[in-house]
């Protein structure tokens, strides 16, 4: 192997092309071994990380390679990023301390009369966990293993029922906190603590158009999500109902105000916050009576392996990232971008595409770091703001959890259901979710203040 | 055949049992993070090693772990085209892509890394900060985390290695 | 604004008419953000360049981040991964700490004492010998005035009250003397200043002179403006040139390439203090932000404690001590010089 590159890179080396062209060729190899390796099924980091160290020893022998590697040692250096392995660490203790169960348990009694009440349950309790939840994992599968039996159950059509409990699920990691929305601003260079604030609006737009829908849907075709029948309710008494829903809430509550609220006080950075809501966690699960040592060390382990599988990506991404922008790949993108002479517009258009084409096989994380570092320059060259444009990505990347054939929340429901409902349902319950996604996105882009706006309340 | 076996489920042990070990690295970036918050916010008294030690432990478990998440199968692929080969292709393209794209990251990573952390050991580099803390400790573990990969790395091969014979043998069986 | 005179007075140097010598391209990488006012004189450090040249030796202008972080530039031009990199010596303190002194200085000297000090009175030499020790060789592109001083939320009128703040302090000599002096300093890094006086993560905090800090709009969260800035009355900012790369230039490329960095150095040395005289009165006239100064004898407590913390450090480190006394020398021969030109030597005001 290395007797090959080295053969390559003396070819490289001694070819009198002009710079400009041999510049583009390397590029145009970077992306090619990228779409080669993605297709045939190798791991995205290694695929990023290897594309970026054969090219960059081509381009420039050794000191290509160092180049890869000193942009990893500088992602190892991130203090904002610090915060990732804490979200997950918070989650992980929340999962275990099973806050979601009761405030689910009280509030599906407390909606179950109305048509579709279970459902807006699902998402409200969906929206409530999301505030205290950074990663996509934990939501889904918590409120899958939660809602989704008791939702077939009901008789709850079985499309209907996936298909909320992946929008539901996949709110977690666009209403901060979301290591999404770290990785995110980190890389632009935004603010974290400003990104959470400017995602806050569009996620819960999210929210409220999946509880319009499931309202509509459920009163126009009564069958698709029908109210608790009477002997089901009479199993918890109302003053129960409101009583638990509120004793419930308080958890939630304390969370979202100890880690939104001391980094919207100042009181913390992001970092610092996600370090509180992982103490806040641990000691709600010992508040629960969930607390083992068995119960932190798989804690532990899990955050280990999610946040291994988070930074490897990154690490992959630093390479492959470092080594584009060492061959001018994104001045020579842009350049070719504005010679289209689409404009402004057509610009954001064709980055949204891309991004909800790319969310249909890869995940979040490996979306950002192929987009940003070939958009967010073009996107400055028209004045596009940042904070703006992050968000408004973020709303859009939500997509990506349920777009088929490729998508986590796709995944961990099919996992939970009952072999007799095929995948196909679940693909068909996400399609309406995904519209609506669409429609958010749309707007955010239309009405920039709906973005902007909460972060601009928080400088003034 | 059966060597290969022993092969990766030594290495696998080995990465095991460090993963398990470095995972606990977790807990302490949450103690020095809460030690910061404590000391700066209710007794006003920042100090000037935490923020250093907190991304010094952060850069360390983040790369020690990565031999663990490769054994735990924690990376992403997009398998939609992968998936619809038979199981035999699907470990000849493992094995194939690995020598494209992970043994060059490695190959070329891991000596590079190396020098970076002698560089810094032998000038005594410190970072940019009144604590002044020295650089080499976690360049050498991103050395480690590296080779901990690449054994990890040898473990998957083998595995794929060992899969295929398999697939092959049971190919051939059902043929007769 | 800048290049007309220029273009006009360079066009008949070195390299200008003679087309058999290579097209050269570099990459510079940098310290500074592609939204700081340092960032432009690497690039019209570049464009200088390019001038001299006819257009034959092209330098590309990379901001932080983009080929590499800030803590990693030095490593990239002493391996050669890119030819050159415009830094503030500061950062590098953490391999030796002479580089800070080659960079910023606490209560000592102006910016044309260094511009003095590098081209006439042996400074050039410590540079030399520093960045050599790592393979490069070093021109300073600007030797800048003093920076602002402290601003801060509450006023500061004596050491005491900034013992009750957290204060933020780039440098690391001046964190040490801070500590002396009993000052909690904390870690901010500059993009999260105005946002971290603004939500009272910390009370006060220096950036750089009064123009740069503009840029961050630190003045509309902080009001208050400690003068002046002890910690840095003056500083340096420069190119590093990997050696090899240096040694590969036609002789011509070199003349022009040092050319730039001796008229860069001129042209900006009168454009920052020029740009800090407006920014100051925007800010106290027309932004309201009030300038406080501490007493005589705290100004005095501070000499003393920069003077105590450099004499420890030319105990522990030698090459702090090379460089140390060859500006204490020029310091020296200065003495009877300050004395009998008073204020026409360095200015005053008529206070009229
Ligand atoms: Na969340
Ligand atoms: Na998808």
């Amino acid at each position: 192997m290395t007797a090959i590159l080295e053969q390559l890179q003396g070819l490289v080396a001694a070819a009198e092309i002009p710079a400009g062209t041999l510049g583009v060729a390397l590029i145009l190899g970077l992306f090619g071994l990228m779409v080669v390796g993605l297709v045939l099924g190798q791991e995205l980091a290694f695929v990023l990380g290897g594309a970026g160290v054969i090219v960059g020893w081509l381009a420039w022998g050794t000191p290509g390679v160092t180049i890869a590697m000193t942009k990893i040692y500088d992602q190892m250096q991130s203090y904002s990023m610090v915060a990732i392995p804490m979200f997950v660490l918070m989650a992980n203790f929340l999962t275990h301390s099973k806050v979601a169960d009761g405030l689910f348990e009280s509030i599906r009694y407390l909606l179950g009369p109305l048509k579709g009440g279970l459902g807006l349950a699902v998402i409200l309790v969906s929206t409530v966990f999301a505030a205290t939840t950074g990663i996509v994992g934990a939501s889904v599968v918590t409120m899958g293993m939660l809602s989704l039996p008791v939702l077939l159950r009901s008789g709850y059509k079985p499309s209907l029922a996936c298909g909320m409990v992946c929008a539901g699920g996949s709110l977690g990691i666009l209403i901060p906190p979301s290591i999404m929305l770290v990785s995110m601003g980190s890389y632009a260079e935004v603010s974290v603590g400003k990104i959470f604030f400017a995602a806050m609006v569009p996620g819960l737009s999210l929210s409220l158009g999946y509880i319009i829908y499931l309202m509509v849907v459920c009163h126009i075709h009564p069958d698709w999500g029908p109210a608790m029948s009477p002997e089901e309710l009479a199993e918890m008494p109302l003053k129960k109902r409101i009583t638990g829903s509120l004793i419930n809430l308080i958890p939630p509550l304390i969370l979202i105000f100890g880690v939104l609220g001391s980094i919207f006080g100042g009181i913390a950075t992001p970092t610092e916050a996600a370090g509180i809501g992982a103490l806040f966690s641990l000691i709600l699960a010992i508040f629960y009576k969930q607390f083992s040592w068995k119960m932190l060390y798989e804690s532990l382990i899990d955050t280990a392996k999610t946040t291994a599988m988070v930074f490897i990506i990154l690490f992959g991404a630093a390479a492959f990232t470092g080594v584009f922008m060492s061959l001018d790949g994104d001045q020579i993108i842009a350049d070719w971008v504005l010679s289209m002479g689409i404009g402004k517009w057509g610009a954001f258009a064709i980055m949204m595409v891309i991004m909800f084409l790319l969310g249909m096989f890869i995940d979040w994380l490996g979306i950002v770091m192929i987009v940003f570092p070939i958009f967010l320059p073009i996107m400055d060259t028209f004045g596009f703001d940042r904070l703006w444009l992050v968000a408004v990505s973020a709303t859009l990347l939500q997509t990506c959890f349920m777009t088929p054939p490729f998508g986590f929340a796709l995944f961990y429901v099919k996992g939970i259901l009952p072999p007799s409902i095929k995948i196909q349902e679940v693909y068909r319950g996400v399609i309406p979710f995904i519209i609506i996604i669409c429609i958010v996105t749309a707007l955010c882009a239309v009405f920039p203040p709906l973005v902007t706006w909460l972060p601009s309340m928080l400088a003034s | 055949m059966k060597a290969i076996k022993a092969i990766y489920n030594g290495i696998d042990k080995f990465n095991d049992f460090l993963g398990r070990i470095f995972s606990v690295l977790s807990l302490a970036i949450l103690a020095v993070i809460m030690c910061e918050v404590i000391l700066r916010r209710i007794f006003n008294r920042p100090q000037i090693w935490t923020q250093d030690l907190i991304v010094m432990l952060f850069a360390c478990y983040i790369i020690l772990i990565s031999a663990y998440g490769l054994q735990k199968k924690a990376f992403v692929a997009v398998d939609v085209v992968y998936a619809m080969f038979p199981v035999r292709v699907q470990h000849i393209l493992h094995i194939v892509t690995y020598a494209i794209f992970l043994v060059p990251f490695l190959m070329g990573l891991v000596p590079a890394s190396w020098t970076f952390f002698l560089n810094a050991y032998t000038t005594g580099e410190q970072t940019y900060s009144v604590w002044a803390a020295p650089t080499w400790p976690v360049k050498l573990c991103l050395f480690v985390g590296l080779v901990l990969l690449a054994i990890q790395a040898v473990s998957e091969i083998l595995k794929h290695v060992e899969g295929l014979v398999t697939a092959s043998a049971n190919g051939k069986e059902a043929q007769g | 604004d800048s290049g007309i005179m220029d273009t006009a007075n360079l066009n008949a140097t070195a390299a200008g008419g003679d087309s058999s010598l290579p097209v050269v391209t570099w990459k510079m990488g940098s310290v500074w953000g592609a939204g700081n006012v340092h960032f432009t004189v690497d690039q019209r450090f570049a464009e200088l360049v390019s001038q001299l040249t006819d257009g034959r030796f092209i330098i590309t202008n990379y901001s932080e981040g983009e080929l590499c972080s800030a803590s990693q530039l030095f490593d990239f031009v002493s391996q050669g991964t890119v030819e050159c990199g415009g830094d503030w010596g500061g950062y590098w303190s953490g391999k030796d700490t002479a580089f800070e002194l080659l960079s910023t200085i606490m209560d000592d000297f102006t910016a044309l004492d260094y511009y003095t000090w590098i081209y006439e009175a042996g400074g050039m030499d410590c540079y030399k010998e520093m960045y050599g020790q790592y393979n490069m060789e070093y021109f300073p592109l600007v030797t800048n005035p003093s920076e602002s001083g402290i601003r801060s939320v509450s006023p500061i009128t004596s050491i005491e009250d900034m013992q009750h703040m957290k204060i933020r302090l780039g440098g690391v000599m001046a964190g040490k003397a801070a500590q002396k002096l009993g000052i909690n300093i904390t870690t901010v890094a500059a993009s999260e200043l105005y946002e971290s006086l603004q939500r009272g993560v910390i009370d006060g905090g220096e950036f750089s002179g009064p123009k740069a800090d503009d840029s961050l709009k630190l003045q509309e969260v902080a009001p208050y403006w400690c003068a002046p800035a002890w910690y840095q009355s003056a500083g340096v900012n420069g190119v590093m040139v990997n050696k090899q790369a240096w040694e590969s230039l036609p002789e011509a490329y070199q003349v022009a390439f040092e050319s730039a960095a001796r008229l860069c150095c001129g042209e900006q040395l009168s454009r920052y203090i020029y740009n800090d005289m407006t920014v100051t009165n925007q800010m106290i006239e027309d932004q309201g932000v009030t300038v406080t100064s501490l007493s005589d004898e705290d100004m005095q407590l501070i000499r003393e404690t920069c003077i105590e913390t450099y004499k420890e450090e030319c105990e522990i480190n030698p090459n702090f001590k090379m460089v140390y006394e060859s500006m204490q020398a020029y310091r020296e021969t200065a003495n009877n010089y300050r004395d009998w030109t008073g204020d026409y030597g360095f200015g005053f005001n008529r206070g009229e």
